[in-house]
C-alpha cells in the first residue's frame, strides 16, 4: 500500500465512524508527517500502521473520540443526506407530498448500507467505484421489492419532513465549514 | 473448561509492553515535547519497539482526552510540514509519578520472585 491509499482508507474509515473534521484533518496530517519519516527512515508503511490499516485505523478513531460522541455525528450526518436525498424528488416533481413505495425504501436503505459498510471494510476504492458496488446492490433490491410487494404506496411524506432530517446534522456541518475555513486561513 | 497456551517471548513482550508502554510514553515527553515519530524512535532506541509504530496514536489520544498530555504545532527540526508535538500536563506528571512507583514495586516484586526461584533452582542465567 501507498502513502497515499493508506490517507484514503484512514480519511474514509474515520469519515463513517463519525470522526468530526477539525479532529480527522489533524489526525490526517499526524499520520501523513510520520509516514514521510517513516519512509525517509527506511521503514515501510507497515511498519507505521502494522498487518492492518482498518485496525489501525478504527483503534485511533475509537480513542480519539467516545462512541456517543461518534454515534451522534453519524447520526446526524446520515440524517441530513437523507433529507438531501428525499428533498430532491419535490423540487423535481414540483409537488408537496411524495409517496414513499417498498421499491424506493428498499434501493435508498440498500444503498446507504452497503455504501456505509463497505467505506468500513474497504475504504480505499474511491467515491465512484464505492458508489458503483452499493447500486449494484441497492438496484436489484430496489427491483425485487417493488416486484414482490407492488407499487403501493407505503407512506406518503410531506413537504416538511426532509428540512425536518436537515435540522440535526446542520450544526455539525458549520462547525466543519469553519473549522474548514480556519485550516485554509 | 479450556486452558490457555502459554505465552511465548513475543506475546508475553507484547504483553508487558502494553501495561507499561502508556508510562514510557509519558516518561519521553516528561524528557521534552515531542511528536509522533519522535517517540517511536526513541522507543525503539530503548529496545522497546511497539508491534507498529502508528500503536502509539491512539494511546497518545486517549491520554490527551483524559488530560495527561497536550499538543500543539510547531515546524519540525528536520524540515518539512509542522508536526505535533506533545508536552506533559501536570495531571500527567503526577500520573507518571504514581506509575512509576507502581511499576517500581511490581517488577521488584517479580524480580524478587523470579531471581529466588532461579536461586533455589540452581539455575544460572547467560
Amino acid at each position: 500500500m501507498t502513502n497515499a491509499q493508506i490517507l484514503a482508507a484512514c480519511r474514509s474509515n474515520w469519515e463513517y465512524r463519525g470522526i468530526d473534521d477539525a479532529s480527522m484533518r489533524d489526525m490526517l496530517d499526524e499520520l501523513s508527517a510520520h509516514l514521510e519519516d517513516a519512509e525517509a527512515a527506511g521503514r515501510t508503511a507497515q511498519d507505521v500502521i502494522g498487518g492492518d490499516v482498518r485496525t489501525f485505523a478504527a483503534a485511533w478513531a475509537r480513542a480519539r473520540t467516545p462512541l456517543p460522541r461518534r454515534v451522534l455525528r453519524a447520526t446526524a450526518v446520515g440524517l441530513y443526506y437523507a433529507g438531501c436525498v428525499l428533498l430532491a424528488p419535490y423540487l423535481f416533481r414540483w409537488t408537496t407530498q411524495l409517496d414513499v413505495t417498498p421499491g424506493t425504501m428498499a434501493f435508498w436503505l440498500v444503498l446507504a448500507t452497503v455504501t456505509v459498510a463497505w467505506e468500513l471494510r474497504r475504504g480505499m476504492i474511491g467515491l465512484r467505484r464505492s458508489w458503483a458496488v452499493a447500486l449494484g446492490a441497492a438496484l436489484p433490491a430496489g427491483l425485487l421489492a417493488a416486484w414482490s410487494a407492488g407499487d403501493a404506496p407505503l407512506f406518503t411524506l410531506p413537504l416538511w419532513a426532509p428540512p425536518l432530517l436537515l435540522l440535526p446534522g446542520l450544526p455539525y456541518a458549520v462547525a466543519d465549514l469553519r473549522a474548514r475555513r480556519r485550516s485554509t486561513a | 473448561m479450556t486452558k490457555e497456551a502459554p505465552a511465548t517471548g513475543d506475546q508475553r513482550r507484547t504483553q508487558l509492553l502494553r501495561g507499561v508502554l502508556d508510562l514510557c510514553l509519558l516518561s519521553l515527553i516528561e524528557e521534552r515535547p515531542r511528536y509522533g515519530f519522535e517517540l517511536a524512535e526513541a522507543l525503539a532506541a530503548g529496545g522497546l519497539e511497539p508491534v507498529s509504530d502508528g500503536s502509539i496514536y491512539p494511546l497518545l489520544a486517549r491520554m490527551e482526552r483524559a488530560g495527561l498530555i497536550s499538543s500543539y504545532r510547531a515546524p519540525s527540526p528536520t524540515g518539512g510540514a509542522p508536526r505535533k508535538y506533545y508536552r506533559l500536563t501536570d495531571a500527567g506528571c503526577a500520573e507518571l509519578g504514581r506509575g512509576r512507583a507502581d511499576w517500581l514495586a511490581f517488577a521488584g516484586s517479580a524480580g524478587r520472585i523470579l531471581t529466588a526461584t532461579t536461586q533455589s533452582t540452581g539455575e544460572h542465567s547467560t
